[in-house]
Formats: structure tokens, sequence, C-alpha cells
């Protein structure tokens, strides 16, 4: 059995499952602890869905499919805690673990082949290898010298709350206007035609585009929240192909959702969302990339299954 | 100008809305904050 822990909210979870055989998954919604019970011990693990009275073993577990345990309801926490900020806590670590075991027993789907990290920051260097690359900056305290012209956008290296029900999209922004006292994570501008999203599945590839002109803003994800569009497929050359998978080779990912910009012709990399959304490409599964997903978890699985005979 | 600035506001999505919202297979307001999220490596 294919054990899922996710949200209540993962849409792109509850289209996968679409693809899968309902009796060969477990799906964990970690924002609904009431649906659930479970125990970890030191013989092994129960969990048992209450509403469908479903449940999944270290007899049954075949595979690991890490989606999306997280929170959409943040919640204020006072300076010594809360004792809901430590249930939740307390749940995500014991779901790290659990994900961190059966790492090392080989039942996670579309696990990395190598034990290494890589942020937006190590992606970009990678990145130079196999695409342009457009100059960035991390800096504090003081402006470089190249920020004092040109066109830059900032950006963010994480997705921490900023407060007042704000979120960080790539904009814009005259570097001389920043208040140094803060780290900014800066790339130069890239005037491309179109962007590009290519999602990875262990050497397959799904590439779709939609033009720049298209957006009133330099972050796509705050159009596709105001106004959401399907993007149409496109080709990808064997140049692209080769690069994508020399990226993905060095790093050692096997899955993910690439955002390129495409100039001249030519792809130049923006970042690799190893864990990212994807489903909303194609979200009635019409050009087929939802199966090919599931059919990658589906076939893992069975090699899972195989293995703990 | 501070990152409090800079960043934008989706706070207008009432709870409610924004569960219709995902909760559809529009994937908007979880778009942002599941890109990134959960990459356990």
């Amino acid at each position: 059995m294919i054990f899922i822990p996710t949200c209540s909210q993962d849409t792109t979870t509850d289209l996968v499952m679409k693809e899968l055989n309902p009796e060969t998954v477990f799906r964990f919604n970690i924002d609904k602890p009431d649906d659930f019970t479970w125990d970890f011990h030191s013989k092994g693990f129960c969990i048992i869905d209450k509403i469908s009275n479903k449940n999944i073993t270290e007899k049954t577990l075949t595979s690991f499919y890490l989606r999306k345990p997280m929170y959409f309801d943040p919640i204020d926490i006072p300076k010594y805690g809360s004792v809901e900020n430590w249930r939740r806590e307390e749940t995500e670590e014991l779901l790290k673990e659990f994900y961190r075991e059966c790492q090392s027993r080989g039942l996670v789907s579309l696990i990395k082949s190598k034990n290494t990290h890589y942020g937006k920051l190590r992606q970009l260097l990678t990145a130079t290898k196999y695409f342009h690359v457009a100059p960035w900056h991390f800096f504090h305290g003081e402006l470089p010298n190249e920020l004092k012209n040109g066109k830059w956008v900032v950006k963010s290296l994480t997705q921490t709350p900023i407060g007042e029900g704000k979120v960080f999209f790539v904009k814009e922004v005259d570097p001389k206007l920043l208040d140094l006292s803060y780290p900014w994570f800066m790339q130069e501008r890239i005037d491309g035609e179109e962007e590009v999203t290519v999602v990875y599945i262990d050497g397959k590839m799904y590439a779709a585009n939609y033009p720049r002109k298209a957006f009133d803003t330099e972050d796509s994800r705050k159009s596709l929240m105001e106004n959401p569009t399907a993007w149409p497929r496109c080709e990808l050359s064997k140049k692209d192909e080769e690069s994508i998978r020399g990226f993905m080779n060095e790093t050692g990912y096997r899955f993910g959702r690439f955002d390129f910009i495409r100039k001249d012709g030519e792809l130049w990399f923006l970042e690799l969302n190893p864990n990212g959304q994807w489903a909303w490409l194609d979200e009635n599964n019409e050009r087929g990339l939802i199966s090919m997903v599931a059919d990658a978890i589906k076939k893992e699985d069975k090699e899972h299954a195989i293995s703990r005979r | 100008m501070t990152p409090n600035e800079i960043a934008t506001s989706v706070s207008g999505l009432s709870s409610v809305e924004r569960g219709n919202l995902t909760a559809s297979t529009n994937f908007t307001y979880s778009f942002q904050r599941m890109d990134d999220a959960n990459t356990w490596d």
C-alpha cells in the first residue's frame, strides 16, 4: 500500500489518486488529526482512517510518496509556545522520522539517487553548466556595484511568512531603494518571450509554455492565482532535453518541476521544485501528465513490493 | 524599502474562500506555499 502524507487542500494529490487503485493507497491528511488514529511502536505501526475505516501497517506498507504534510491555517505562537503548535511539531517530526526510516529501507517513491540537498542557490550554481543563468546576488549591508545598473527582480529564498497575510512574489525593484539592513536575493531580469515549465518524471519529460506578455507581473504564480489558466503542452529540443537530463543526473533528482524563461529560443534556468505543484498543467489528464506520474509511482511500488517479499 | 513593503497581500481571501479555491482544481492560494514546501532530502 502506498502511504501519502499530505494535507486536505493538496489538489495535486486529489488528482493523482484518481489514477491510482484506491485499494493500494492510504492518504494521511496532517491537518485533519480527528480523522485518524495512529500508533507507532517498537514492532511497527498502524494508522487508521476513521472516515473510511481503512488502515495501513508495517505489513501492508510498500511505498512512501511524500506530498504536502503542512498546515494552511497559521497560528499565533506565543513567546513560550502553544499546545497546538506542540501538537503540530510532534506530528510533523514523527512523519519525518517515518520518512527517513522508509528512505533507509528503499521505500520512498521517486526519491533522489544522491543524498545531497540542492537549495535554490546551489541549483543556480549547478545550472550554469547546462542552461543560461542570469546573474544573481544575495547580499546584506552594502549594495553590490553590479546592482547599481540594469533591471533586477527580488526573490525569496524561503517561504517563511512575512506577516500581515503577505507572501513574497518575484517582483522588479530598483535595488537602490532597498533597506540594506535586510538580506536580499536579487537576480537580473530576463526579458524572454515565454515561460516554460518542465515536469521531469524519472527520465520522462512533460513541457508546457505560456507567453510572458500574458502576465501583468514578473511572477507567473500571482497571475495563476488571479486567473487560473491551463498552459499548452510544448516540445523541447534535443539540446534542451539533454541539458535537463544532465542537471538531473548531476543533482540526483528523479522528479521535479523546472521553471525556465525562453529568450531568443534558449532556456534560462530559474529553479527546480523537487516536490512542487504540477497537476494544474493538465488537471483533466487530457494530455496524460497525471497518468505519467501515477504510472511511475505504480511501477516503483511494484518493485518495492517485490523487494519486501 | 523593507520586505514588508515589497511582499504582496493575499489576506483579502477569507479562509472559506481559500478552502473553496483550493478544494476546486484551481490551485490558487495553495500554489505559492505548496511549491517549495516538503522537500525532506
